[in-house]
Parts: structure tokens; sequence; C-alpha cells
């Protein structure tokens, strides 16, 4: 939340070696060099670290290109004869909106720039725009779109990119010139996907298309097949999606899993992304993505020249070729540039009313605001993945490919009801999600039932597993079910150390003490992951995976049925193990009374270390085995703990059985709200544990039912 | 785990005499140079809102306090009382169009926000306080993602696209609010502590079941305090939504906003009147002094931080002024203990 450290590039020495790590080592804070008579300092908050890390590079270097290209290729800007330097000054908002209005602050009172350049992503663009429109300091900024920033008739804000609600608006008019009459749309809830999918319900009915469905998810969602079998059974012609690069793979592997095939695929932030094609192959062949800019568009400008021009002197840079958000905000500087240039003055009024005069041809395109602030001169673009190449496809001006429809299909099939058994299948569909819950909590449980600790780091041994499960498919290519159980095993050793390290010494301290310990294992391990991994999603590849079609078009999920199969019968060697062997024995000796069991002579210290392992093992062998179903992220744990929680609270602390029943009861839950909620059924299922929990907890706070040790919510 | 509140909390004392006298005149030095500092030519808005925003954070810990520290009731989901404070406000606010554009000014909107926060709390208080310990910290973490994902799917809050509010903003003016609300709280906790009341929360800290057999009637007491921190941080939502001049239900229920509340009221010291406003301000000075140079380390040291406090310091910094001092070898001797909890010893009487 707090500033950090200031990142202050100044005129002239954006060199790409210093500039390319985001390092924090400042740059010499040398005066502006002989020949200007002075400096247009320009101030921008963008995110270093956080969750916007990286786009956040992006718009920096695109701001860098400008300033680089200004003051040593253009001659700095000229005004009233004069030739000025731009100097940007930077600082790093941490992807948090408080630190990027209070920097926004800090720019305009401290560092007294005149002018300001936009954060990324519309939540913070929207906090920092007030704060420039209220200090009256124009803020000029590419990568915020969404459309209720510009409804506050704000004067000093100005957008160079397409806005939100236009994003799809050139795909949706190719695919109904191509015949398309239905559509779906699934979006996440939150700002930006939401001003999408808003613009494009609309573009979809100005075009004559029938939107069959609209379907909403949280963020960080990690599974999207209940949307996907919904979608599947109305078979439209389209489908619209998306919020984020991440979501984009959901879809993408959740339709090929699930045997989803729409003519047209248009996923609205992913597919003009190469790492995408490279992450996904053949599976994202023929998906459509808008996009703001790309470097074949077919556009030019007195400045950087063409679009290709501008990308080769961008990539001489800073080693990599220019993204979207890149070019966005080196356009958002130059439209700065030009209206200093054509106000001939600094101060604010010239300037706001020379942004509004702009008619300005780009190597980004068109450039004209409207009175909102708007650029609507700038059409949105749309890529295909056609054959492993992004090729542009609409509008017709940027153009440079055909679309091509994928070789299996064809449009006007239309909605023809497959007479699907929606209770059927979400039945179907809840005992596969409750299979992987089954596997998921068993660890959990076990572990709070023996030894009275809650795992609060456990949805992090579940990714970490998953993580190696990645690596193993990454290095040596073994699939996720093969290598599980080498997972388990090296899970087991991480398991015993950890328990013997930080789990020991909080055996017997309050459960407060226990919780935060553990809870500050977590933030350690997510944070850990994050730097070695980064916080892209990954997944792996499973040779069990597609679905197995039963009768009436009712599917099966088959990696699903496959972690269902071996959660079962890790829950039926765990209950032999814990019944049967002398260890096990000593296991349930020490949950029931830990002194009683040590003076018949049983090591508790090392039982414990022993329980500990196994649970974290198996907790491992689970994050193998969901790795080809849910994403693998650095933070995908603590939704999977906050579930595992609420199953072993409401079925018995340590009880094999009610962890399957509970498991079984959340998924088949889970999965018919999906099904039976039109629109909000994907949010509600999240919501449903906790509703869960707090409902079991409080009218039954004994527990529904016994486990090793009995459950007491209204005791400590 | 799990055997009796009792004597699991530090006793949480301010040091008295000598380091009572110090501190109380250092305390009101401080206000009179915090209630000063505005007038001082040098002092941009831009202080004025860092300070405004760490009275926010001081605000919500002390708030935190009272349940956390006080009743020994861990909330592992209080920020919902913050995001719902912001939110309240903002749908009163708002004037945007896909919102209901009531249009009031904002101080009796943000007033009604926060009880709004206030009365929701009393109501899920009476249902989640008959939990104890981990049940009820995972009942109100529980909570909290579940209001996140109503405020989500509601029509009424703008849906995930959020609500924007006039941009009026006069630092000057929000940090006096602010800076006058903390002194206030701060005083009313201090003055609570020496309350029947406030022995009547402790009691419920230290042993619920004995605290009512004696009569206390421990829902009422508890609930009553749950209510009122619901309230007073949904009145710092309030504050914060219209100075952010935006709520989407992603920054407004942020998991942050409870793990610093957390974090500041352990690194200060748990149940006592001072430890959440020392927290709150060493995690401030830790963040822009020590952190800023690791950047992508600092949430990998936070998680290190809290680990080390829990276990070493669980008294916090105030209790390492108090006159029983944690000196370096009894920190090892917990360490090496392993599993025995030396604060029970400490504490006992």
């Amino acid at each position: 939340m707090a500033p950090a450290l200031a990142l202050v590039a100044l005129a002239g020495c954006g060199g790409s070696d210093q500039e390319r790590s985001p390092a924090p080592d400042a740059s010499p804070a040398t005066g502006p060099e002989g020949g200007f008579a002075g400096t247009v300092r320009i101030g921008a908050a963008l995110s270093e670290t956080g969750k916007f890390a990286v786009e956040g590079r992006d718009s920096r270097q695109g701001y860098d290109t400008w300033v680089k290209w200004v003051n040593e290729e253009y001659g700095g800007i000229e005004v009233d004869g004069l030739r000025y330097a731009a100097e940007i000054i930077y600082y790093d908002d941490e992807s948090d909106a408080d630190t990027a209005a209070n920097l926004v602050q800090r720019l305009i009172d401290e560092d007294r720039v005149d002018f300001l350049l936009g954060p990324y992503s519309s939540g913070l663009t929207t906090g920092a725009s007030a704060i420039a429109e209220a200090n009256n300091v124009i803020m000029v900024e590419g990568n915020g779109t969404s459309d209720t920033m510009f409804e506050r008739g704000f004067r000093n804000l100005f957008l160079v990119a397409t806005i939100a609600s236009d994003y799809t608006k050139s795909g949706v008019e190719l695919l109904a010139a191509e015949g398309a009459t239905s559509a779906v749309i699934a979006y996440e809830d939150t700002s930006f996907p939401t001003s999408v999918a808003n613009g494009a319900i609309r573009h979809l009915e100005d075009n004559g298309i029938e939107v069959l469905a609209v379907e909403t998810y949280p963020k960080d969602i990690q599974d999207v097949s209940a949307i996907m079998t919904k979608f599947r059974d109305l078979a439209p012609d389209i489908f619209v999606g998306g919020g984020h690069y991440n979501d984009a793979v959901l879809f993408v592997n959740s339709a090929k899993e699930l045997g989803f095939a729409p003519e047209g695929m248009l996923i609205t932030v992913g597919p003009s992304n190469p790492k995408l094609v490279d992450e996904l192959g053949e599976d994202v062949y023929g998906v459509l993505g808008p996009t703001q800019w790309e470097p074949v568009m077919a556009y030019e400008g007195p400045y950087f020249g063409t679009a290709s021009e501008y990308a080769a002197y961008y990539e001489n840079l800073w080693g990599e070729p220019p993204v979207y958000q890149a070019a966005s905000a080196t356009a958002a500087a130059l439209a700065l540039h030009l209206a200093i240039e054509a106000a001939d003055a600094t101060d604010t009024d010239a300037v706001r009313d020379a942004l509004y005069s702009l008619q300005a041809d780009t190597f980004y395109g068109p450039i004209s605001f409207d009175e909102r602030g708007v650029n609507t001169a700038k059409p949105m673009g749309t890529v295909q993945v056609q054959d492993g190449q992004i090729r542009v496809v609409a509008p017709v001006a940027a153009a440079v490919a055909e679309y091509s429809l994928p070789a299996t299909a064809s449009f006007g099939r239309g909605a023809s009801s497959f007479g699907v058994d929606q209770a059927a299948q979400a039945l179907i569909n809840g005992v596969a999600l409750g299979g992987m819950y089954t596997i998921l909590v068993l660890g959990f449980s076990i572990i709070w039932g023996v030894m009275g600790v809650i795992n609060f780091a456990h949805g992090e041994f579940v990714m970490i597993g998953a993580y190696l499960a990645w690596l193993a498919s990454e290095i040596w290519g073994v699939d996720p079910f093969a290598s599980a159980p080498l997972v388990f095993v090296v899970m087991l050793a991480l398991g015993y150390v950890t328990q013997r390290l930080v789990v020991n010494p909080i055996l017997d301290r309050s459960h407060l003490v226990s919780l935060l310990v553990m809870f500050g294992v977590a933030i350690m391990l997510q944070n850990a992951m994050k730097l070695i991994f980064s916080a892209d999603f990954r997944r792996t590849d499973t040779a069990v995976g597609g679905v197995w079609e039963l009768t009436d078009g009712l599917t099966v999920p088959v990696t699903r049925f496959w972690i269902l199969i071996v959660a079962l019968a890790v829950a039926a060697v765990l209950t032999l193990f814990l019944m049967r062997t002398r260890l096990g024995k000593s296991i349930r000796a020490a949950a029931q009374n830990r002194e009683a069991a040590g003076i018949v002579g049983i090591n508790v210290s090392r039982v414990y270390a022993v329980t500990f392992a196994i649970c974290i093992g198996i907790t491992g062998l689970a994050g193998a085995l969901i790795s080809p179903v849910l994403a693998i992220q650095p933070f995908q744990g603590p939704p999977l703990t906050l579930k595992a929680f609420a199953i072993t609270a409401m079925a018995g602390l340590g009880s094999v059985r009610g962890a399957l029943g509970g498991a079984m009861v959340l998924g088949i839950v889970e999965a018919g709200l999906a099904v039976y909620i039109p629109r909000i059924g994907t949010n509600l299922a999240v919501v449903a544990s906790f509703v869960f929990l707090v409902a079991a907890l409080v009218l039954r706070p004994q527990g529904i039912f016994r486990g090793l040790r009995p459950v007491d919510a209204t005791a400590s | 785990m799990g055997r009796g509140h009792s004597t699991q909390w530090p006793r949480g004392m301010v040091a008295r005499g000598r380091l009572r006298h110090a501190g109380w005149t250092a305390s009101v030095a401080i206000l009179v140079f915090l209630f000063l500092l505005p007038l001082l030519p040098s002092v941009t808005n831009s202080t004025l809102f860092t300070l405004t925003l760490m009275l926010t954070t001081v605000g919500v810990a002390v708030n935190w306090n009272l349940t956390g520290g006080f009743t020994g009731y861990v909330d592992f989901g209080h920020a919902v009382w913050f995001g719902i404070g912001a939110y309240t406000t903002a749908i009163l606010v708002s004037l945007q169009s896909n919102g209901p554009q009531i249009g009031w000014s904002p101080i009796p909107a943000i007033g009604l926000g926060a009880l709004v926060a206030g009365l929701l709390a009393a109501v899920i208080g009476r249902a989640t306080m008959r939990l104890k310990g981990p049940y009820f910290s995972i009942a109100m973490l529980g909570t909290f993602v579940a209001m996140r994902e109503i405020v989500r799917v509601s029509g009424i809050t703008g849906g995930g696209v959020g609500l924007t509010l006039p941009p009026y903003l006069n630092r000057p003016l929000f940090y006096y609010i602010q800076l006058v609300l903390v002194v206030a709280l701060v005083t009313f906790t201090w003055w609570l502590r020496r309350t029947r009341f406030g022995a009547a929360l402790v009691a419920i800290r230290e042993d619920e079941i004995g605290a009512e057999m004696r009569g206390i009637d421990t829902t009422h007491f508890k609930v009553s305090v749950f209510s009122f921190a619901g309230f007073s941080t949904g009145l710092f939502g309030g504050l914060w939504a219209y100075q952010n001049t935006f709520v989407d239900p992603d920054i407004a229920f942020v998991e942050v906003r409870t793990v610093d509340a957390v974090m500041s009221t352990m690194l200060g010291g748990l149940g006592t009147v001072a430890g959440p406003v020392v927290g709150a301000v060493a995690l401030y000075w830790l963040r822009e002094v020590l952190w800023a140079n690791l950047l992508d380390y600092h949430l990998l040291t936070q998680g290190a931080l809290l680990i080390v406090i829990v276990l070493f310091i669980p008294r916090g910094l105030v209790g390492l002024v108090d006159r029983r001092g944690t000196s370096v070898t009894t920190l090892w001797g917990r360490w090496l203990g392993r599993g025995v909890d030396r604060t029970k010893q400490e504490d006992e009487p």
C-alpha cells in the first residue's frame, strides 16, 4: 500500500540494457542535456510489482520509447520556437489502488509535473484520473478503457485506445457477415470484462445475432467447465468470452475437454498474445480476439513511420517486439506531445483545447478525441490464430488476412437442443467435482484430526504438487498421472521437513498462533513460487483427457473420472492403513489422547511427523492430479484451503468417510447451482461452501459426522 | 492447541509508572504536532493523503483489536465491514448511469454506511460469535468472501463495474476528520478498558464459560463490541470510498485490509490500547523504508515477519517496553522449548 521507490528516467538515458530489467536502481538523475531550453515534466504511476507487473513494464517501455525518440531523434518538444526535453517521473504503484492514488497526488504536489500519463488497468486509472481532474492536470492514457470512467464528465482525461465496450465490435461484425446467428457470452464479473461484455451484447444485437445465454464468473476462476457444459448444450454459433489472459487458457482447455466447438470463438484477452499459441498449440487455432494494435496493421503517420517501423524501433530498444499495451502507451505520450506542439504552450487549458481538436494519423491508427475524451477514430482490430500465426482479419482497413473458418465447422447449424437431461449431467459433474474435492481434502482433514493443527497453507502444498507435475511434464514430458507417485514422494519429504521446522514448535500454542504461523507460511510459499515461476497460469497435458459420450449427449469428463478413481483408491488405502497397521493405530491413539499414547510407549513426536509427511504427500499428489484440470498458478491455494476447511468442519475432523461424503455433497451442490442458476450460477457456487460452512457450524456446532477428534465449534 | 483461552493472551497492560508518564507526554506532543501539521507551509496534500491512508490502517487495526484483542475473537474477515461502509456510501452518493443515482451528500451517506455495517455486524455476529477459536475465524473469512460475491452480482452495487463518486478531494479536511476519529477511537478504547464493560470483554477472553457463570451476559457484550467495531470500520470504509472516488468489489473488499489489521495489532501488542497504533505506524514505516528496496520480495518478508512476531514477540512492541521485557535469551528459550508456550507461564498472575 505504501508508495514505493521512485524510478526516474531522465531525458535521453533510456538505454535498453539498463531499462529492461525492473531492477530498483534509479537512472542517474542528471539534468537535461545541452541544447534544450528546458524540460516538460510528465508523471506516471505504473505497476513494477504486483499483479500488473508485466503489463506495467510493457507500458513503461512504451512511454520510454517515446521519451527516447522525442529527445534523441525528434530533437525535443517544440514550444514557441524552443526545444524542450521530455522527462517522465515514474513511481511503482504496486498494482494497488490506494498506492496509485497516493503516488499521483505526490506527482502533482511534490514533483510538480506538468502532465500525467495513465497507469495500467481500468481500476487504477479510475482512481488516478479523479485526482488528476480535481487538481486540473491532464492525464492521457492508453491502458484503462472501462466505460464508467468516461461517464464522469472529466475534462482532463484522454484515452487513445478503443473504449472497452467497442472491443468486440469488428469481430462481431465479421462473424455476422460470415453468417452467424446465435451467440453465448461468459465474462469475468470485474470492471473491464463487464464493460467489454455489455458492449458485446449490444454489438451482437445490433448485428441481428441472438444472445442465447450470458454467464458471469468470479475473478481468478479455476474451472469453467460448468459454464462450458451449459453452452455446449445450447450449440451456439459464437462464443464470446473472457476477462484476462489466463481465462483464455481455461476456456480453450475446457471447450476441448468437454467437446464444445462453436464455429467462432471470440476471446477478449489472449489470442493476440503469442504466448497463448505457445501454451495451447493447435487447440487455439481458429480462435478470434480483439486487439488494440498489431505491428502488421496498415497504419502510418509522420512520427515513428508505419506500425512495423515503430515495432522495429521498439524492438531495437528493448530486445522484444511491442505488445499492444506498449504501443498504446507510446501513442498516449505521442498524443500529448502533438497537443503541446499544437497549443504551442504547456499550460493545461491550451493543451486541453489542443487535445480536443487533435486530428492525427499515427503508427497506432488515427487519433481524435470525442467530448468524453475517448479516441473514437481508431477502430478495434480483430486477430485470428491461423496455423500458429496471429493474423489481423478485421477491420478491413487494417486487415492483412482473410477470416478462415475452422475446417470442421460451418455456420447455421442452429441451436439444436441435444435434449440433454440436465439433472443427470449436473449429477455427473457434481460427482466428478466431488472426487477432486475428496483427494484435495484428505490430507487437511487427517492433519487437523490427528494433530489439531489447521493447516492454513494446505492449498499452497496442493499448488507446489501441481508445479512439480508441471515441471515433470515440461522437462521429461511425463504425464501428470504418471508423475503423481514421484510427486507424492517429494512432497512426503517436504512435509516431514515442514513438520519438524515449523509445525512442531507451534503444536501446543493457541489456535491464533498456529493459524497465523501457517498463514505466514502460506504467504511465503505463494510469493516464493511466484518469484520462481511467475504468476502466469500453467497447465499440464494428460493422455486421459476429453469426454466420454454416454447416451443423449450426456458426457463424463475423463480426467476427472480418473481423479475420482484415484481419490477412492487413496481413501480406501488410507482407511486400511489407519485401521489395520501398527503405525496407523499409533496415529489414531495419538489423536485420541496424546499423553496416554506417550505413556504406552508411542513416540508421539515421530507419529506426528510421519502423519504430517503422509498428509502432505497426499496433498501434493492431489495437486499433480488436478494439474490438467485446474490452472496452476501461485495464488491458487487459498480457495482450496477454505474449501478443505468447510468440508472438514462439516464432515468430521480426520474422518476419511466424512471427507468423501462432504466432498461429494459440496461437489453436487456446486455443480447444481452452476447448471440451474442462470447467469450468476458460477458466482454462487463460489459462495456455496461458505454459506454451507457457516450454516452447518451455527446450526450444528458439534459437527455432523464423527471423526478422529470431535468437532466442537463452541469450545475453544 | 485448544486448551482454553484462559492463558494464551499477553496481559496487555501498558507500562506503568515513569514509563506511563513519558508515554502520556509523548502522546500529547505527537498529537499537537499532528493537529498543527497541515498549517506548515511545506506540507503538501500528498503528505496529508499519505497520513490519511495511514490513519485508515490505524483505525481499522484499533477496531480489529476490540474483538481480536479484548474478547479473543479473531476476526479473519474484518475487511468486510470496510467494504460495506464503502459500498453503502458509494451507492448513496454515486450518480453513475448504471447505479441507483440517489445523490446524497457525503456526510449522511458515510454515516448511514457505518450504521449499515454496524447493524449487519450485529446480525452476523449473533450467529458467528456462537463459534469459537478457528471456527469463528474461518466463518468470518467465509462471510467476507461471500459478501464480496453478493456485491458483485447485485444490481444496486453496479455489479463488477463498480461505482464512481464525484471527485471532491479535500485532503486537509479528510485528514482532520480521520485524525479526530482515530484519537476518539483510541480514547474510547482506553476508557472502555477501564469500565465494567471492558472488564467483561477481557473476562470473555480469559474464560467465557466462567464469565457466563458469574452472570455476565457474554453474548450481549461480545456482540455489542463486535457491532461497534463493524460500525467504526464501516466509517473508515465510507471515508475511504469518498477519497478514492471509486469502488468495485475487488478494491473495496480486499483481504490485505484484514491482514494489515492483524499484523499491526500483533506487531504492536494484541489486546493493548496503544498496540494497534504503534504496530500500524511501524508497519507503514517498514514498508516505506525497508521493503521499498525489496520490491518483489516484500510479501515474502512480510510472511516471514508475521511468523517471527507470532513466535518470538507475542506481546508485541508495546510488550517489549513493558517492565517484563522479552530478552534474547527468552526468545531462544521459546524456540528451543518447542511447543511449550512460555507466554502462558509469563502471564500467570
